[in-house]
Formats: C-alpha cells, sequence, structure tokens
C-alpha cells in the first residue's frame, strides 16, 4: 500500500513544533505536529509506502523503538486520510477514492 | 464635508425617512434609511463625528431599520433592510438601533472581500497597529471600550481588515458595541462614556453602543501597520497574564474566526501567513480593566 | 410588447457602458445585481469585456469581491464533485450534473460568475436509494425532517431531502427527475439519461437541449421569482450560445420539448428571453414553439412575467408587482401539484411557517 497526497500543498513553519499546512484540493488549512507535517511532506513529493516512511522518519525521531514508529506513523497517516489530505495511491500513480468516513 | 452633528435633529429625522443619510465610514459610504425614532437618536449621538458624504456619491451599503405595515406597527415590529429588501425577520422596535449596527456589520462581513477581514478589534497606540482576534464573550469589546476612553484609537472591534500581502490595517471606525455586565464594567471604567440607546432581550442579551471616536484622527482614512496580534480572554478565575503565543496556532485561530479566509483560498493563507509572520503574538488574560489597559501601553512601550 | 428598461439589464447587455454611468447609477446597478443574485455574473461580463478596469475603484471592489466568492464555489464545486462522483461510482451509477453544478464544469458563457446555492445531481429512481446510502457512507448526511414533510418528499417530490455535507458545508439535492411526479408531464426520464454528455471522466450533464428545457422548465414551475431574473438571464446565455457551439441546435429543440411534454416552459423561455434582453430567437422556432392555447394565454402571462423578470428592488417595481408574484406562486403550485394537494400543503407550510416563528421569538426572549 502506498500513500500520497493529491496535490502539493502550503506550509507556515517557524519552527514551533506546530505546523500550519494549506492543502490545496479541499482549500482546508490544519495545524499539524512537527511529525504529521513531515510526513506529509515526505509524501507530496513522490507516493511512499508506511516501510519507506518509517526509513525516512527514523532520522527525524529519536524513538528507538521500530514498532513505536510504525504505529505512529499508521495513527498518524489514518488522521490525515480521515482530513483528505493524504490518500491511497495505485501503482499507476493515480489517486484511489479516500475510504468512505 | 460636513459633520453629521450639523444637521439639525429635524432636518436628520427627515431625510432618514426619505431618501437616507449617506455617511463616510471607513472605507465605505453607508446610506442609512429609517423610520423608528431610536434609530435617529442613536445615530445623533455615535456619529455625531462622521462626514457626511457628498450628494451623489457612490453608496457601498444601501441599509434601513424601517416599519413599513401596519402590521408591523401594530406589533411593534420593525425589519432591517439591505438593499431595500429584508434579508431577516423583523425585530422588536426596541432592539432596533441594535440590529442596525448589527446589520452594518453583515454588510461588511458578507459582501467585501479586497481584505482579508478578522473577526476582531483593531486599535492603534503611537502609530502601531494591534489585531485582537476573540469569539463573541472573550471581552475583545470590552477591552477595545476601555482602551478607547484611554487615549488609543480604536480602528473597528469587528472587523480586522488587511490588505492581502500587506501588513496594513484599513480603520473601520464605528461605535463599539458592549454587552450586558460589560456596559456597567464600561461605565465604572469612566462614567463619561457616551452610549447610544440600550437595546434590551436581543439575542445576545442587552446591547448598547459607545461612541468611540474620540482620539484625533480617528476617522483618517490612511491605514496603520499591525505590530501585533494579542488574544484578550476575560477570566474572573485565572491569575492575569500576558504571555507570548506560538505564530503557527496564532495563524489558525485569527483563520478560524476569519470572515473570508476561506473565500480567499490560497491567497487566504498567503496573506495570513504574511500578516503573522510579522507580528508578535500574545494572549492576555484579564479581568480588571486598569491592568489590562496597563499591559497594553507596555507593550507598545 | 415592450418591457420598460432596468439599469441591470443595461449593464448585462452592455457591459461597456457602465464606467459611463453615474456613481448614483452605479451603486443602483450593483445593488440591484445582488438583489438578483446576479453580482458575480455582472463581474465576469465586466472583466471580459474590459470594462471593469475602467470603473472608479469604489465600484470595482464589490465586483472583484463576487467573483472572489464566484471562484470559491468552484473550487469547492469541483472538489465536492469529486466525493460525489467516487460515492456514486461505489454503487455502480454515474455522476449526472443539473443546473449550477452542470454550469460550472463547463466553459460555457452561463459558467462565468454564475452564483450556486447547492449541488444538483439526478440519478434514476430505481437507484436513488443506492445512492442516497453511498453517500451517506462518503460523508453527506441525509436531512432530518419531521414526519410530514419526510413523507411529503418521499411521495410526492422530484427529489429526496437535502443532503448535506458538514465537514465541507455544501448541500447536495438528489433527484430523479427534473419535475415532481404530481405536476401536469409526467417526464420519461430515461429521455434525459440517453442524451447525456460526458464533460470529464465519468461526469456527465444534459445535453444542450435538455439543458436548456430543463431551466426553462424549472424556471416556469418555480413559485419563488427571486432568482427569476437570474434565472432567466441563464436561458438568455444558453439559447446566445449554444447555437455557436452545435449548429443544429435550434432544429428539434421544441420537437425535444414536445416528447418531453415540457413544450410549454420553453415556449415561455423563448419569448421573455426576447422580451427582456432581446435574445435573437429565429422566427420559425418561436413560431413552432407557440401553440394556439399559448397564443391565448400569452396577455395574462405577459402581465405576470414582465414583472416577475425584474429585481426585486423598490426603483424597478412596475404597479401590481406583488399581486404578479403572487399569481405567480399559486400558479406553479398548481403546476407541480393537483388542486386536492395542492391546499392542504400550503396550509401546513403556513401554519409550520408560523409555529417556526414563534419558536424563534420564544427563543429570543
Amino acid at each position: 500500500m502506498r500513500w500520497r497526497v493529491s496535490t502539493a500543498g502550503k506550509f507556515y513553519d517557524e519552527n514551533e513544533g506546530s505546523v500550519v499546512y494549506f492543502d490545496p484540493a479541499s482549500g482546508d488549512t490544519h495545524l499539524l505536529t512537527d511529525f504529521a507535517a513531515q510526513i506529509v511532506r515526505e509524501l507530496s513529493g513522490a507516493a511512499k509506502t508506511s516501510r519507506e516512511l518509517e526509513d525516512s522518519l527514523a532520522d527525524m525521531t529519536d524513538t528507538a523503538d521500530q514498532a513505536q514508529l510504525r504505529e505512529a506513523i499508521a495513527t498518524v497517516i489514518g488522521e490525515l486520510v480521515e482530513l483528505g489530505v493524504v490518500h491511497l495511491a495505485v501503482h499507476d500513480g493515480q489517486v484511489v477514492d479516500s475510504a468512505p468516513a | 464635508m460636513s459633520l453629521l452633528r450639523e444637521l439639525p435633529m429635524s432636518a436628520l429625522t427627515e431625510r432618514l425617512a426619505s431618501g437616507g443619510v449617506d455617511l463616510l465610514i471607513g472605507p465605505y459610504v453607508y446610506r442609512i434609511r429609517s423610520n423608528v425614532a431610536a434609530i435617529g437618536q442613536g445615530l445623533a449621538r455615535l456619529y455625531a463625528d462622521f462626514t457626511l458624504a457628498p450628494n451623489g456619491s457612490f453608496v457601498d451599503f444601501d441599509v434601513g431599520l424601517r416599519q413599513d405595515t401596519i402590521a408591523q406597527k401594530l406589533r411593534g415590529q420593525a425589519q432591517f433592510l439591505f438593499d431595500q429588501q429584508s434579508p431577516f425577520d423583523t425585530v422588536p422596535v426596541q432592539q432596533a438601533y441594535a440590529f442596525l449596527e448589527w446589520g452594518m456589520n453583515w454588510c461588511v462581513s458578507l459582501h467585501v472581500n479586497e481584505y482579508l477581514k478578522l473577526h476582531a478589534a483593531v486599535v492603534a497606540r503611537k502609530g502601531a497597529g494591534i489585531i485582537m482576534p476573540g469569539i463573541p464573550g472573550a471581552g475583545k469589546s470590552t477591552l477595545c471600550a476601555a482602551l478607547g476612553l484611554s487615549g488609543w484609537r480604536v480602528l473597528s472591534d469587528e472587523h480586522a481588515l488587511i490588505t492581502p500581502g500587506t501588513i496594513d490595517l484599513t480603520p473601520l471606525s464605528r461605535p463599539v458595541s458592549l454587552k450586558n455586565e460589560s456596559i456597567q464594567a464600561i461605565q465604572a471604567f469612566d462614567s463619561g462614556v457616551i452610549l447610544g440607546p440600550e437595546s434590551r432581550n436581543t439575542h445576545k442579551g442587552t446591547v448598547a453602543h459607545m461612541k468611540a471616536d474620540m482620539a484625533p484622527h480617528s476617522h483618517d482614512i490612511n491605514t496603520v501597520p499591525a505590530a501585533l496580534m494579542v488574544f484578550p480572554r476575560y477570566s474572573r478565575d485565572e491569575p492575569q497574564e500576558l504571555y507570548h503565543r506560538y505564530r503557527s496556532a496564532s495563524f489558525v485561530l485569527a483563520a478560524y474566526h476569519s470572515f473570508n479566509y476561506s473565500v480567499l483560498g490560497e491567497d487566504g493563507f498567503d496573506a495570513m501567513q504574511h500578516l503573522v509572520s510579522q507580528v508578535e503574538c500574545f494572549d492576555l488574560v484579564y479581568h480588571d480593566l486598569d491592568w489590562a489597559v496597563a499591559k497594553m501601553e507596555e507593550l507598545v512601550g | 410588447m415592450n418591457t420598460p428598461d432596468f439599469l441591470l439589464r443595461d449593464a448585462l447587455l452592455r457591459p461597456g457602458a457602465l464606467p459611463r454611468m453615474s456613481a448614483a447609477d452605479i451603486s443602483m446597478v450593483i445593488s440591484q445585481a445582488r438583489t438578483s443574485r446576479l453580482l458575480a455574473s455582472l463581474a465576469a461580463r465586466l472583466e471580459a469585456s474590459g470594462a471593469l478596469a475602467l470603473l472608479p475603484e469604489s465600484a470595482r471592489r464589490h465586483f472583484r469581491s463576487a467573483l472572489l466568492v464566484h471562484h470559491k464555489q468552484r473550487r469547492d464545486l469541483l472538489h465536492d464533485c469529486e466525493s460525489i462522483r467516487a460515492a456514486l461510482a461505489s454503487v455502480d451509477l454515474r455522476l449526472v450534473l443539473l443546473k449550477g453544478g452542470a454550469y460550472l464544469h463547463t466553459n460555457l458563457a452561463v459558467s462565468q460568475g454564475r452564483l450556486i446555492t447547492d449541488i444538483d445531481i439526478i440519478v434514476p429512481r430505481e437507484h436513488i436509494e443506492d445512492a442516497e446510502s453511498a453517500l451517506n457512507a462518503y460523508g453527506w448526511e441525509s436531512s432530518q425532517l419531521d414526519s410530514y414533510n419526510e413523507s411529503y418528499y418521499r411521495r410526492w417530490s422530484h427529489e429526496t431531502p437535502a443532503l448535506v455535507n458538514p465537514r465541507r458545508g455544501t448541500t447536495l439535492d438528489l433527484h430523479h427527475n427534473i419535475l415532481p411526479p404530481t405536476a401536469g408531464p409526467t417526464i420519461d426520464a430515461d429521455l434525459l439519461f440517453d442524451s447525456v454528455k460526458e464533460v470529464k471522466p465519468a461526469t456527465f450533464t444534459l445535453s444542450l437541449q435538455d439543458m436548456v428545457i430543463h431551466s426553462a422548465t424549472h424556471l416556469f414551475h418555480e413559485g419563488e421569482f427571486y432568482h427569476g431574473l437570474r434565472d432567466l438571464w441563464d436561458l438568455h446565455q444558453m439559447l446566445q450560445e449554444f447555437p455557436q457551439l452545435d449548429a443544429s441546435f435550434w432544429d428539434g429543440l421544441v420537437a425535444r420539448a414536445r416528447q418531453l411534454e415540457l413544450d410549454a416552459p420553453l415556449c415561455h423561455a423563448l419569448r421573455y428571453t426576447r422580451l427582456v434582453f432581446e435574445t435573437p430567437v429565429p422566427a420559425r422556432v418561436v413560431e413552432e414553439a407557440t401553440g394556439w392555447a399559448a397564443r391565448l394565454r400569452q396577455p395574462l402571462m405577459d402581465f405576470l412575467f414582465i414583472r416577475a423578470f425584474r429585481p426585486s428592488h423598490p426603483g424597478c417595481r412596475l404597479p401590481l408587482t406583488g399581486l404578479a408574484l403572487n399569481a405567480l406562486y399559486i400558479r406553479s403550485h398548481y403546476l407541480r401539484m393537483p388542486l386536492h394537494l395542492l391546499l392542504p400543503h400550503l396550509v401546513r407550510k403556513a401554519w409550520m411557517r408560523r409555529k417556526d416563528d414563534s419558536a424563534t421569538a420564544l427563543e429570543n426572549k
């Protein structure tokens, strides 16, 4: 399963631990944690699997526990899907419809 | 250019009832029509220092508060008019003045998008503009009134009008709306306060408006640069304090309380980012107006 | 017969003349346009003709503001339709848009500056429940109505009670036909589905001819004429542009309307667009559309509609406008429903409205 952001959005980041994110697809603005914002950044370039996200986010977090990181990513992805920021992608790069609310 | 105060009461009443009175208010011209006595009295008291627009001016908002049918007169109801239509249900005539003021706010809240419009009071001191966003009941209007009575200039108690891509605040000076206990609190703060007609039992309780253009240059139409964003919160139970708040959280809260942030879309995000990145943001928890005014004085140095 | 002028019509037809009007007249045009929900449409006309730049800033900012609202609605609509399309696809239905939503998905002239209040879609009647539950699953909630209104809708209406997406703040009307089953003609909705056009992948609108016929039907069966002028302007724009897009547009338009049993509203549309907006309609089409019955009714209809198709601004009201609007309200309810249904419904509506008023009044106490 690969995740992606359909249209790359805009960030307002003052290094405060939280980041403002504008999603041009929905027109919604979200306040994200640094961690969630990093996931959105990672997925804005190209679709990635949860495993690939684990690799790129390992440096960012100080959690040594891989299982904990995996769980955190799954939770945040779930929330971002719910908000319509992140979508499930398929191999040819087409966006698949987000899961029903 | 003449001021409203130069118009005798009889002439004001007659003009309100016929073609309407055109007033320059901030960047707009309002045409006000009414055949309700309280409206003429309230305008004479609170808008005395506003300028009458020259004949034949472009009119931005044609508003009214009238009793037009026999049924309305019998039932003691009046209606707000915009573009000479009545967009809302009638209201008790005793609440007419509050509804006119409310309707005048509504025109700006709903119909113009040349500015990023935040739901906020705006005041200025020594050339520095301070935006005070707040949910209803947070005490922004009370603090705004107290500042207005302490030598500050009131730019608006309802709308921060920011030109996108700048930090420029356009003044839209009008009377400040006070509700319930705030009315006594402000009378206790300054016994010389000038209040308009009291409207009781509105959906917000008792409402009265305060004349707020006491500072020199109150009707100067030039913009004032924003320096600070202060989120006031009235609380009897908490210690009074002033502290920094995160810009990101301020951004989202101000956007949430904006009238047209989402209408502007990506331009709204850009405008808000431009603003928030250039102003310092604070939370102000208060219950004593003297203390709050002193803290605000400190902020502008 | 001639219709007296009003400033908004002049501005819509000849936007280039607006910058030469006096400040007071420009305020009046804006006021009339706002009242008629045509401010953004006029703004789009002004922008396209270059006249917007010639207006004083005090006026221009109102037009720009209205255009910003239109752009926002267009963005929201495109986004919402994606979720509606996906919901319908999940039960193998296709998205067929009606009215404003259909216009905004095209680059038709009628879409420029067109404001919408909700999204209208149509699905075959036998699939309406599938569609509704699929939409529910995608975040579109069915409105909670009291049991009277609920049963009224289910039995007698051509649409389900509105669906609302609380997260997006938008409203969706799900139709299975373009007129309620109680209205005189029973429209064979399959005919409409047979000629839909795909405007983007898996998104459809009615054909150009059906779009005009539907717009006319909607307008001339409508009880409330607050948007009457706006809807007539839609028709004017369509009748002007569609013959350029499709050389055979006029051929068969009247026949198509007859096939759908909607020739009466089309006849009205052709008459009043010409009277109010000087819309060029070939004489043979007018002739073909106007039956003897229509000719007989014309003086009365002219009296009623000429009054309805003006801004409801006091400055533009002709004598007896109130009477004409009331007559139209009753006429359209009569068109929609047999008389035995009409009376209880109107009474019930009036009674419920009174009840609502007192509830609000109490709340304010």
